[in-house]
C-alpha cells in the first residue's frame, strides 16, 4: 500500500480537487483492492489497476450529481451556445509560468490553481494531461460530447495559464 | 496564428503538470485503512460465529420455516372456504381498493424519492 498510495491519493486529488473527498476515495480503492488481493499480490499491472478504480471512484463520486450538472450544462447552451462555440485564444502563452520560484512552492501554486478550476473543466483537464486518456475517451467517461470535452479542456488550460501568470 | 497559440498552451500546461510530484497522501489514510480491514474480519460471517451459536441459527431458522409454511396452509384452507362463500362483488371490490392503495402508495413513494433525493 506503501509504494501506491501516493499515486492513488493524487489522482483522486486532483479530479476531486477536495482532500477529504479525495481521501475517501482512496480508502474505498484500497479497500476494494484488499478484496482482490489474491489476484493483485505480485502483479506486475496492480498499480494501473489501483489507478483505474481510483479514477472511476472519483468520476463516481463527483458525477453522482450528473443530471444538475447536466441541466445547468444544457441552460448555459441555450441562453448563448457557448459550448460549442469556437474559442479564440489570444492569450500569448510564455515559455515557462512561475520563473525562479522554488520547486516545492510552484507546485503548490500549480496544485492550489488546478484545484480552483471550476469542475467540468479540472476533471477533463486532469484526464487528458494526467491520466493520459484521449479527447473520446475522455467524452466516453463523462457522458459527454467530444466538443464539449475539447472546449472545456481548452478554456482550463487558459484559466489554468492566467492564473499561474498572475501568481 | 490561433492553431499555433492552442498548440503552444497545450504544450506549457503539458510541461507545467509533467513536473508535479505526487501528492503526498495523508498519514491517516494508511491508518484508516487497517482499520477498516480489521473492523472488517472483526465482524466476520456465519462461518466465524461460535458452532453453538450456529447450529442454534440454523434449528432457529428450520422452526420458522415450518412455522410460516403450517401458517401458509392454514390460512389458504381458510380463503378458499371464504371464496366459496362471499358474495364476488365483495371479492371484486377487496382487489380493487387494494390495487388502489397500492397504486396512491407508489405515487406517494415515487414523489418523495423525487422531492427528497433527485431535487436536493
Amino acid at each position: 500500500m506503501r509504494a501506491y498510495q501516493d499515486m492513488v491519493f493524487s489522482t483522486a486529488a486532483r479530479l476531486t480537487g477536495n482532500d477529504q473527498q479525495a481521501e475517501d476515495i482512496a480508502q474505498q480503492t484500497f479497500l476494494k483492492a484488499f478484496e482482490s488481493f489474491e489476484q493483485l499480490r505480485g502483479s506486475p499491472t496492480a498499480g494501473g489497476w489501483l489507478k483505474t478504480v481510483a479514477r472511476r471512484a472519483a468520476i463516481n463520486h463527483l458525477y453522482r450529481y450528473r443530471n444538475r450538472w447536466r441541466l445547468f450544462s444544457e441552460l448555459a447552451h441555450v441562453n448563448g451556445g457557448e459550448d460549442d462555440d469556437p474559442i479564440e485564444v489570444n492569450f500569448e502563452a510564455p515559455d515557462d509560468v512561475l520563473g525562479e520560484i522554488d520547486s516545492a512552492e510552484r507546485a503548490a501554486l500549480i496544485e492550489r490553481a488546478l484545484a480552483q478550476l471550476p469542475q467540468h473543466q479540472r476533471v477533463p483537464l486532469v484526464l487528458y494531461h494526467f491520466e493520459e486518456l484521449s479527447y473520446t475517451q475522455i467524452a466516453e467517461q463523462l457522458g459527454a460530447s467530444l466538443s464539449k470535452v475539447k472546449t472545456d479542456i481548452l478554456r482550463g488550460r487558459l484559466a489554468l495559464a492566467q492564473s499561474l501568470v498572475l501568481s | 496564428m490561433m492553431e499555433s497559440n492552442d498548440r503552444k498552451l497545450e504544450r506549457l500546461i503539458g510541461r507545467t503538470l509533467a513536473e508535479l510530484p505526487p501528492r503526498k497522501a495523508p498519514r491517516s489514510l494508511q491508518v484508516n485503512v487497517l482499520n477498516e480491514i480489521e473492523r472488517r474480519a472483526a465482524r466476520g460471517g456465519f462461518m466465524h460465529w461460535p458452532l453453538l451459536g450456529r447450529v442454534a441459527f440454523v434449528v432457529l431458522c428450520l422452526g420458522l420455516a415450518k412455522l410460516s409454511l403450517e401458517a401458509t396452509a392454514w390460512s389458504a384452507s381458510h380463503v378458499h372456504h371464504a371464496l366459496h362463500v362471499m358474495p364476488f362483488n365483495w371479492i371484486a371490490g377487496a382487489l380493487g381498493f387494494a390495487g388502489i392503495l397500492y397504486a396512491a402508495l407508489f405515487g406517494l413513494g415515487a414523489l418523495a424519492y423525487r422531492a427528497l433525493s433527485i431535487e436536493r
